[in-house]
């Protein structure tokens, strides 16, 4: 007798187990009738257009699996979330608007070639958010007309010297203080002769130099040094509109 | 000279297993049919081929919860693929399932593989459950010497690839002829019937080295 038959033999003759029915036939089938009854309950929600066809009937598209309601509303959050905190710091980059915005602005503004204007910068404070209206307007285009008319005080000054503003949160953008001495006044009254404003611009652009500042009422009320700073060519300007303004 | 050709030296053990005889195939394609819309159609076929699919995986396995959890695996599959399944002529239903569970097998030893000692150790609450109905045994020590000569079978049949290991127990165990497993395993006639004799020399020479044949 050959190995390969002996074996054949001995496979033939081994008894095979088996196992007794238990309670998983009847709990398998249940879930099978189960699914089975739920995918013929979506099919009846989507009738076919094709009812002839019997294999088409019966398949399920992945996306249906998808499409499920809790799927949909879970996707509606997850979109409203997402706007929302896009709009925030969408908003939030608004009030951060770079220095160089605001001076683009103001030259415009002004008509006066290379006006260089201060304007209340990148400031995260939630205090900055109060005062929605005075941020949109700095950081719309402003009329020369409407600084001075939104001025408390206007002053000519000379740029005396420098120093680094310590930053109001964590991450803010380098800013100085810069020093100046009043040389007159022209809009308002004004007891100091040296006045501090705090800019994002370069110091050496405003060192011995002299400046129409506009110093508003917030400025004077001591809730910020941020000021709009003008050549002084447009000294004249401003003259005339004060006096259009007193007609 | 070896005759590969019939299905001559086994006897096929369905006609005393639990499985079922193949119903006759334009019935079964009727009954298919019917199951891709019809639940009960459906619960018909699974109770028809339940048990026979159970076994064989207990088979593979030799431990009942696992068997358990690929049949239901095997019939969920089934369920999902019923609509692309399309029944063609001479194909049964059966071997279309035998072929699901083959491969839920097949993955479960693949990612199993550090761990089969431990499954072929039935406890005792599991050899309860155990029967062998071909020959009818009843003591539950003559189970437990059964178990123990097949689950040393088991072992030898598992040194061998996972291919020769599917075909014989398919062949020796569910006792299905070549044309069905040739359908299971999608290979021609001729390419399982000489699978199975080298499996058969393989398994000889494991066997010698265990002194199982003596």
């Amino acid at each position: 007798m050959r190995p390969t038959d002996k074996i054949e033999k001995l496979l033939s003759e081994t008894a095979v187990p088996g196992l007794k029915d238990g309670l998983h036939r009847v709990a398998l089938k249940r879930e099978l009738m189960a699914q089975m009854q739920s995918k013929e309950r979506l099919l009846v929600e989507e009738p076919l257009q094709n009812d002839g066809d019997l294999a088409l009937a019966t398949r399920t598209n992945p996306w249906r699996r998808i499409m499920q309601p809790q799927w949909i509303a879970v996707a509606a959050v997850v979109a409203v979330v997402a706007v929302s905190v896009v709009v925030r710091l969408t908003s939030n980059r608004a009030v951060v608007a770079p220095p160089e915005l605001a001076h683009v602005a103001s030259s415009d503004s002004s008509g006066a070639a290379g006006a260089v204007v201060v304007q209340p910068p990148s400031t995260r404070n939630l205090s900055a958010t109060k005062e929605p209206a005075t941020r949109s307007l700095s950081l719309q285009r402003r009329t020369l007309e409407q600084s001075v008319a939104g001025a408390e005080v206007i002053v000519v000054a000379t740029a005396l010297d420098s120093a680094p503003a310590p930053p109001k949160r964590p991450g803010d953008g380098p800013e100085v203080l810069i020093r100046f001495r009043v040389a007159r006044v022209l809009k308002g009254k004004l007891a100091e002769e040296v006045i501090t404003t705090r800019t994002p611009t370069s110091a050496d652009d405003f060192i011995g130099k002299e400046w129409v500042i506009m110093l508003s009422p917030e400025y004077m009320a001591g809730k910020h040094q941020f000021a709009d700073c003008n050549w002084i060519k447009a000294e004249p300007e401003v003259k005339a509109i004060l006096a259009k303004v007193k007609k | 000279m070896n005759d590969l050709t019939g299905d001559r030296a086994v006897p096929l053990r369905h006609a005393v297993d639990s499985a079922p005889p193949a119903s006759p195939l334009d019935v079964e394609t009727e009954l298919v049919l019917r199951a891709k819309n019809d639940p009960a159609a459906f619960g018909e076929l699974y109770e028809a081929h339940y048990q026979s699919i159970l076994n064989y995986l207990y088979r593979r396995t030799l431990s009942a919860t696992v068997a358990e959890d690929l049949t239901s695996n095997t019939f969920f599959k089934a369920l999902r693929g019923l609509s692309g399944y399309h029944p063609r002529p001479l194909i049964r239903f059966r071997s279309w399932l035998y072929q699901i569970a083959t491969n839920e097998a097949r993955m479960h030893w693949r990612n199993h593989r550090g761990r089969c000692e431990t499954l072929l150790q039935s406890d005792e609450m599991e050899l309860s459950r155990i029967t062998f109905v071909w020959p009818q045994t009843d003591s539950p020590e003559m189970v437990r010497e059964k178990q123990k000569h097949y689950v040393m079978v088991h072992q030898a049949l598992n040194q061998l690839p996972e291919l020769y290991r599917t075909a014989l127990t398919l062949r020796y165990f569910e006792g299905l002829g070549h044309e069905e497993i040739a359908e299971i395993l999608c290979k021609r006639l001729g390419a399982v019937k000489s699978l199975v004799h080298r499996g058969l020399a393989r398994l000889a020479k494991i066997m010698t080295g265990l002194g199982a044949t003596e």
